[in-house]
């Protein structure tokens, strides 16, 4: 499924224009991303948290060449689900 | 930073962005987080743009083992959440550390000591090149791995020019070079704490950080800089230190021809002429400060003479420490420059410097802003230095007639110190107020670094443990280009012909490899899409084996589910082979353990003593030359 069969979806169940639905969509987006921009840990009810996560800077070997490589550090964002999400999946 | 922000904190962010009433905001961020989860019960997956992909991954049951009391207990089936943000999410995220790069370490290197990052090592290099002399400068770009050779060559002839140009200077500089970086770190240190307490602080501080030995490095990295101001606008920051050493390299050859000039240059010009007589003053006031130890002595002088040149030093090491930590140091190595030029000369030329410092400034910042496209606020920082210095410059003009004297005897100075009382009092106070802000501004722009990348400093501090190897002299260089030279030829092409594919092994092997090619065994013709190194080992190891291959069974490509032992298996009756496979395409598969689907890799007809189905000889050898060649 992807983002326009999910605002297809939530348009079926509440009253929203096309336009309107669009940018909500947008904004919560983008409100997810400015506060994990901002290194904020953004947590949904219900539905799980998003964190931004520092790795640290590691040296990696290719296994095939022996090759040692400094892979820089880098910020990801990490997605913990709820336990309600997950319950909800593994009793069905 | 790190707070938590509720499900209402991110409905209250919907409604600013969309100005629509906050229930509906509530009741759609509700809607979408719920349409997820339906979504992924129903599909399993979820792409929503922006922000990433959720999957849902099933996990079957499993046994495991009760760590407290070791009883035996069932996992039961559970599902996770996988999450990948999206590519414009983790850019974004990531773009703190976005300019690192992975770098490859060198493989003759000890482990234990890790390899500083990418640019700090280039940020090592050029720095203590610096600190070496001109020829350092043209090491460090040799050094430095993604430079190109041309630049480096570049160096190099500049550096001679500059040499037969600058004789009378180098020869000081060079005696005062050999004491490494940290003697001078030491001698700055000593010098300053001499001044004033604050100063030792700072002083203190350096060598921790490394910054010390850095400090004069910049300055003379900064000479080479500003002495081609022209220049370096043309330059285009490609790679920044590509570029910075592109300006090193030119404003190396440009510095030599300003210092030519610059005699007469000085004279001519008084304070009077602001904007070109400047930028050349600049330019060559750096070079004074070149001469790294001698320096020293006489900041050590002048500042026992002057309560007030502390501050300049004091600023320094910091300054220092930032342009390691940047790797875009060129605008504030200028301030440091800048300012070490001014203390070395004492108080000739930074009057003169600071008569010009408006037009100056501008200079400057133009430069930096050519060069680096980046800091610009740092060149105004450079501005506020240059300022800096001229109150101290007043001060000692009045009290200390000229200490300096002795080594900047080849230069000029008297006509400069008439002219410089009266102008250098009407800025006294302006300048006051910039050298307060600069430091601040340094601070700041310090601590920011700090927070920002705390691991930077590490980095920098691993880095500094195991400095650059610097040659001392021009031979050592050339040298060191031509063993650059071809390491990089080797690495960048592992050639078809011998198939040696490794940049580990192009050291020691490339050259047994290459026999081998061009003479090959006397009885077995060997196929030159061998790897290298294997045809290598064979000869010595096992000589009755043919490596001939009678033309190809066929090319196949690598499918899903289709392994390269399974293609041995097909062709040559066992899956062992499939080592051979991989030795006879390393061209076309970087890492046997996963190699690319639709990967075309030939199949050829191998000789029996190599291949012969399940036969345990040949089994045996396939194994061990899989333990040899495939880790």
């Amino acid at each position: 499924m992807n983002t326009k069969d999910l605002i297809t979806t939530i348009r079926g169940q509440q009253s929203l224009s096309a336009e309107e639905a669009e940018r909500l969509f947008d904004a919560t987006v983008n409100a997810i991303k400015k506060h994990l921009l901002d290194g904020n840990l953004v947590a949904v009810q219900g539905f799980g948290q998003f964190e931004p996560k520092k790795k640290n800077e590691r040296i990696s070997v290719n296994p095939a060449s022996g090759e040692r490589m400094l892979v820089p550090p880098k910020i990801s964002v990490a997605f913990k689900p709820s336990t309600v999400l997950k319950d909800r999946f593994s009793n069905d | 930073m790190n707070e938590k922000i509720l499900t209402a904190d991110l409905v209250n962010a919907v409604a600013e962005l969309t100005d629509i009433p906050k229930n509906r905001c509530d009741d759609f961020v509700k809607a979408f987080f719920e349409a997820i989860a339906n979504a992924l019960a129903i599909d399993g997956i979820v792409k929503v743009k922006g922000l990433g992909t959720f999957k849902l991954i099933v996990v079957e049951e499993r046994k495991s083992v009760n760590v407290q009391n070791g009883a035996e207990m069932i996992i039961p089936a559970h599902a996770k959440v996988s999450f990948t943000p999206d590519k414009t999410l983790k850019d974004e995220i990531n773009k703190p550390y976005a300019h690192l790069k992975t770098y490859v370490l060198n493989p003759n290197a000890p482990l234990d000591p890790p390899d500083p990052d990418d640019d700090e090592a280039i940020d090592d290099t050029v720095s203590d090149a610096g600190v070496m002399d001109d020829d350092a400068v043209a090491e460090s770009a040799t050094s430095v791995p993604p430079v190109d050779e041309a630049v480096a060559q570049a160096v190099s002839e500049s550096l001679s020019l500059t040499e037969t140009h600058i004789t009378a200077e180098t020869a000081k500089q060079t005696e005062a070079v050999p004491p490494v970086c940290e003697a001078i770190a030491q001698a700055v240190s000593e010098s300053l704490s001499q001044t004033e307490t604050h100063i030792t602080a700072d002083g203190v501080q350096v060598p921790e950080k490394n910054v010390a030995p850095s400090v004069e490095v910049p300055v003379e990295s900064v000479v080479v800089d500003a002495a081609a101001p022209t220049e370096t606008a043309a330059v285009e920051p490609e790679k920044e230190e590509i570029s910075e050493e592109a300006n090193t390299a030119k404003s190396v050859s440009s510095h030599s021809d300003w210092f030519d000039n610059w005699e007469v240059e000085y004279e001519g010009e008084d304070v009077e002429d602001p904007n070109a007589l400047l930028a050349d003053k600049k330019v060559e006031t750096p070079v004074y400060v070149q001469p790294p130890v001698s320096v020293v002595d006489e900041v050590s002088a002048s500042i026992e003479a002057d309560v007030r040149e502390p501050a300049v030093p004091a600023d320094e090491p910091e300054q220092v420490a930032e342009v390691q930590a940047e790797s875009e140091p060129v605008a504030e190595v200028k301030e440091e420059s800048a300012v070490a030029a001014e203390l070395e000369d004492g108080e000739n030329r930074a009057e003169a410097v600071v008569a010009d410092d408006a037009p100056a400034c501008g200079n400057e910042s133009d430069e930096a802003a050519g060069v680096d496209g980046q800091n610009e606020a740092e060149a105004a920082a450079v501005s506020g230095t240059e300022s800096e210095t001229e109150p101290v410059k007043d001060d000692k003009a009045p009290i200390e007639g000229k200490p300096v004297a002795t080594e900047q005897v080849v230069f000029p100075t008297a006509n400069d110190l008439a002219n410089e009382p009266e102008e250098e009092v009407q800025h006294g106070k302006v300048l006051g107020v910039a050298i307060v802000t600069f430091v601040v501004l340094l601070i700041a722009a310090f601590f920011g670094l700090n927070h920002l990348d705390p691991d930077f400093f590490k980095g920098l501090k691993a880095s500094s443990d195991n400095p650059p190897v610097m040659p001392s002299d021009t031979t050592s260089l050339a040298q060191e280009l031509s063993v650059y030279v071809p390491e990089a030829d080797s690495v960048d092409s592992p050639d078809a012909s011998d198939g040696t594919e490794e940049a580990p092994y192009v050291d020691d092997s490339q050259s047994a490899a290459s026999e081998t090619v061009v003479a090959p065994q006397a009885s077995n013709t060997v196929d030159p899409l061998w790897n290298g190194e294997f045809v290598a080992y064979m000869k010595r190891q096992h000589k009755d084996v043919s490596l001939a291959t009678s033309g190809l069974i066929g090319e196949t490509t690598i499918k899903p589910g289709l392994f390269l032992t399974m293609v041995a298996l097909q062709n040559y009756g066992d899956k062992s082979y499939w080592i051979y496979l991989y030795l006879y395409n390393t061209d076309r598969i970087k890492n046997p353990n996963n190699v690319p689907v639709g990967t075309k890799i030939r199949v050829p007809n191998l000789d029996e003593s190599l291949v012969n189905g399940p036969n345990e000889e040949q089994v045996n050898l396939a194994k061990e030359i899989r333990q040899k060649f495939a880790k």
